[in-house]
């Protein structure tokens, strides 16, 4: 309890959408629309309030602290292990809970012009609430059990809604593959979490993160080589939260989970839940940054995956799939700058989070442009738009923006993010990944301006197309222009003073740097602008020139190719076919083994059971003699005797069933006749 | 010959209980098969009575069970031939596998 | 005397029994039962048992011999000839169940008299007089069977009512249809 109102009271901000994801969902009839539309806006909008009062009371009265404001005990393990399920308030989850509610009020806003007319519409506004309670929850979770439990959730919405169009096979391939693949990943984060909480005798982060427990953690030594407990679960965590951001090599989900709807791609698989990987990271970043492997690792992705992605997005054609691509390579970024802090120079920590938020509401804004644009074009394809600046001017402005803040270009909000974290880099000596870093900037820059060009100048390339665009209505406009500000003017924030784990940093401004990346990104820019600005034939020729690398960066490496490879051809047909010759032949052989000696000695002894009752007695009395005989004669060695008859006899039936298994001789059991 | 003892009151008793079991067995009319338990019931009863009178003369219940056993009969041979006669009123035949009885 | 006695009835009564379960003609065997049934009443009174043996004569011979030639007479057809006898293996079958059956039994009787012998535990001959046989079936406590006694009557009503509801002419519709 802290006095404060909306403080007290954030656990309404989660339980907000999930009323109104139950009402939509549950109660209004689908042809309710408008009804459950407004419904679902107003849940979040309630909840973007809240989120709002609880920010303004804690960054003015609490700085810092991290305040659990309601919490119970769920689970208990043992009298020593209690898992409690509760809302933390400290300064990332504020800070989530804003962006979150915010683009998700926003997107929803959007979403009822964008969706208009589609038969899913009040599914599709459930399944956001939905999403939106999922995301809240996980950013507001005070222990690492309750964060899986809206981990699996938020999984399970964006699941839901890539596979918004199910009619298409597309969209349902993409949403088994997300749901897969992260899945996949998430195992790796429950064995991780449980280790983790084992050994350290808690679930919650507070304790997690305390000095004592990691110091702990890190001298017990895990049978697993060599490495300590908590460098073991660190990277199993990691692998959770690499599936969940897409990090390289677990980001072949993504590009394919912009079959979803637009406004999904912009919620969920650009500012909120891919960036719940380097949410856990920084959630759990003390303990992260005590081992060294954990935190490399953390590096080395990001920064592998934010030069890679790049890569690939500058082949890309597809609209959305640049943007995911973007995306990925975004949250490298982000990964990295965490990479290279540390909690002495937890410079990376703050930049990470501020690029988190810059790159939310640009991302955010770069997507919902290109569904309105997707919207007046009817196609996904760079190669299908052109000269559509003078068709939709606000789209076109609003774009702009958010293109020049993506791509670095001081004074807009990607370039004071995106500094920091190259500031960060250089500062912790990690010259390569600054390299790295860098040069993506730079190649960011290059292709945000090709689709940017492509789309908005360039020459119309389908005339039928470009004379039916038109400008999108004001309930999508509205959202454009609205997230435009903050991704202009973000950047002047004073975020640091927010944002920090130890003790508050100021540097310098490092002109190299900020030189360094503003050329770079000119350059980028210059060099698409010099390309794609009029129809020329100089794309074309570079993709010939350099066709063989053209070719497999357009095949995104091959990745995807990789997998399938690894899939088919490795575990499926060395070990999934034996396993399922195994099952056919030895386990399902011996139940219809079983049941076809069963069924053969009850066909045999049928015969005997005439329904005559004097029969029943003869052989009743016969049987009483023998017995008595034998008992007399033999002793107690006639049980002996009459048992291994009838188990020979037992075996020799099974025998002769089980060859017949084996020849594939007997039919398998799939029914029973009575008659 | 010396005079009949238990022993030879308890092997007739005996055979004549396996007559009747073999009646039981073998006949397929049901007025045979309840003739063949009566014979069987008699067998019982007089081993009953050869125990008390050459074993255990003082306790009188081995003189008493017989008198039972003859009231069981007697109740058993009526609702037997009851349900004989009610079986026969439907079926017009009284073969045990004419018609098997605990089918269906 | 009593040795000649007790063979000759003995024969009596198998012979009598023997042909009750192999006669064809289900009327002779009922004549053959009644020859049972008086032979071991003779065992009976053999045996000093007087009581058991006049009620064996009156309720076995009077009461259901009576019935059960009742019963044949009411369904002639039925029952006058046993046209159809189970098969050969059937009888081989029981026949040899109750040879066995009789081994074993004999067996046993014998062993167990010997070993009675060799304990020496025979008692001397006694037989229970109708008085010590009708104050027992009326006295209550620990010799006595006043409670068999009453049970035996609730089962000889019950019996009374079911064999009369059960033989009871029933209009039955399945009958009917048959009949029609």
């Amino acid at each position: 309890m802290t006095g404060y109102w909306f403080l007290d009271h954030l656990w309404l901000v989660p339980l907000l959408p999930f009323i109104g994801f139950i009402v939509t969902g549950l109660f209004l009839g689908s042809s309710a629309r408008r009804t459950s539309a407004w419904t679902a806006i107003a849940a979040v909008g309630l909840s973007a309030v809240c989120g709002w009062g609880a920010a303004f009371e804690y960054f003015s009265e609490f700085n810092g602290e991290a305040l659990v404001t309601f919490e119970f005990p769920w689970i208990e393990f043992s009298s020593s292990l209690t898992g409690n399920a509760g809302i933390l308030a400290d300064r990332i989850s504020i800070l989530l809970v804003l962006v979150v509610t915010t683009i998700s009020f926003l997107i929803h806003v959007y979403s009822q012009g964008y969706m208009h007319g589609d038969r899913g519409y009040r599914r599709f506004f459930a399944f956001m609430n939905l999403f939106t309670f999922s995301m809240l929850g996980l950013v507001l979770s005070s222990s690492i059990l309750e964060i899986f439990v809206f981990w699996e959730l938020v999984g399970l919405s964006s699941f839901l809604l890539i596979g918004f169009y199910w009619e298409r096979p597309a969209a349902v391939a993409a949403c088994k593959k997300a749901f897969i693949v992260t899945r996949f990943a998430d195992l790796g984060f429950l064995i991780g979490l449980l280790v983790l909480s084992y050994h350290a005798g808690s679930f919650d982060f507070r304790e997690l993160n305390s000095p004592d427990t990691i110091n702990h953690l890190a001298g017990i030594t895990a049978p697993f080589f060599g490495c300590s407990i908590l460098t073991l679960s660190a990277l199993l965590v990691f692998a959770g939260a690499a599936g969940k951001s897409a990090m390289f090599p677990l980001h072949i989900w993504l590009p394919d989970a912009m079959e979803g709807p637009t406004p999904v791609s912009a919620l969920i698989h650009a500012a909120t839940m891919v960036v719940a990987g380097v949410y856990l990271v920084a959630r759990l970043f003390p303990m992260f940054s005590a081992t060294t492997a954990g935190i490399d690792l953390v590096m080395w992705t990001g920064a592998f995956t934010c030069l890679f992605a790049a890569l690939i997005a500058i082949t890309q054609v597809d609209i959305k799939r640049v943007l995911a691509f973007s995306t990925l390579s975004q949250i490298g970024y982000m990964m990295l700058a965490l990479g290279v802090a540390s909690m002495d120079e937890s410079l990376g920590y703050t930049a990470s989070m501020f690029h988190l938020t810059t790159h939310a509401c640009f991302k955010a804004l770069l997507f919902l442009c290109a569904g309105s644009v997707i919207h007046a074009v009817h196609s996904n394809d760079v190669r299908d738009m052109g000269g559509l600046r003078k068709k939709m001017p606000i789209t076109h402005f609003t774009f702009l923006i958010a293109c020049l803040a993506i791509a670095g270009v001081p004074p807009l909000s990607g370039f004071f993010s995106k500094d920091e974290i190259l500031a960060a880099a250089l500062h912790s000596g990690e010259y390569a990944v600054f390299a790295i870093a860098a040069t993506a900037a730079g190649l960011t820059a290059f292709y945000m301006f090709r689709i940017y060009l492509l789309t908005f100048w360039n020459a119309p390339q389908d005339k039928q197309r470009y004379d039916q665009a038109h400008e999108s209505p004001l309930s999508m406009t509205f959202p454009l222009v609205v997230l435009a500000v903050p991704s202009a003017l973000l950047g002047i924030v004073p975020f640091s003073d927010f944002v920090h784990i130890s003790e508050l940093e100021h540097h310098a401004t490092n002109w190299m740097v900020v030189g360094v990346s503003t050329t770079l990104g000119l350059c980028g820019i210059a060099l698409a602008f010099l390309f794609y600005f009029k129809p020329n034939q100089w794309p074309a020729r570079f993709a010939f020139a350099f066709s063989g690398i053209y070719k497999l960066v357009f095949r995104k490496f091959y990745i995807d190719e990789l997998y399938i490879f690894i899939t088919h051809k490795i575990i499926f047909r060395s070990i999934s076919r034996p396993l399922n010759w195994f099952d056919r032949h030895i386990i399902d052989g011996f139940m219809d083994l079983t049941a076809q000696s069963a069924r053969r000695l009850g066909a045999w002894l049928r015969k005997t059971a005439t329904g005559g009752a004097q029969v029943y007695l003869l052989w009743s009395i016969a049987g009483a003699g023998v017995t008595m005989l034998a008992l007399h004669i033999l002793g107690a060695g006639i049980v002996v005797v009459a048992l291994s008859g009838v188990g020979a006899a037992a075996v020799t039936v099974f025998i002769f069933q089980f060859t017949l298994q084996l020849l594939n001789k007997s039919e398998p059991l799939k029914r029973i006749e009575i008659d | 010959m010396n005079s009949p003892g238990l022993e030879h009151y308890l092997i007739f008793a005996a055979l004549l209980f396996c007559i009747g079991l073999y009646g039981i067995v073998t006949r397929r009319n049901l007025i045979g098969m309840l003739m063949s338990v009566e014979i069987i019931l008699n067998a019982a009863a007089l081993n009953f009575v050869a125990f008390h009178r050459f074993k255990f003369g003082g306790d009188v219940a081995g003189a008493m069970f017989p008198l039972f056993i003859i009231a069981i009969a007697a109740a058993e041979a009526a609702v037997a031939l009851a349900i004989i006669l009610a079986l026969f009123r439907r079926k017009r035949n009284l073969d045990v596998l004419s018609d098997n009885l605990l089918k269906n | 005397m009593e040795t000649l006695i007790f063979y000759t009835t003995a024969f009596f009564i198998l012979a009598a029994a023997g042909y009750v379960v192999t006669t064809m003609n289900i009327f002779r065997a009922a004549i053959g039962l009644t020859g049972v049934l008086a032979g071991i009443a003779g065992l009976y009174l053999l045996m000093n048992a007087q009581f058991l043996s006049a009620v064996q004569i009156t309720v076995y011979v009077g009461g259901i011999m009576v019935l059960i030639v009742f019963a044949i007479l009411l369904m002639p057809e039925a029952s006058m000839h046993l046209r159809r006898e189970n098969p050969k293996w059937f009888r081989f079958i029981g026949g040899v169940s109750a040879a066995l059956v009789f081994a074993v039994l004999a067996y046993s009787i014998t062993a167990f008299i010997g070993a009675q012998d060799a304990a020496g535990t025979s008692l001397e001959p006694a037989a229970a007089s109708i008085r010590e046989i009708g104050l027992a079936l009326l006295s209550p406590g620990g010799n006595g069977f006043v409670l068999p006694f009453e049970f035996v009557s609730v089962v000889l009503i019950a019996a009374l009512i079911g064999a009369t509801t059960i033989a009871k002419r029933t209009p039955n519709p399945e009958t009917k249809e048959e009949q029609e």
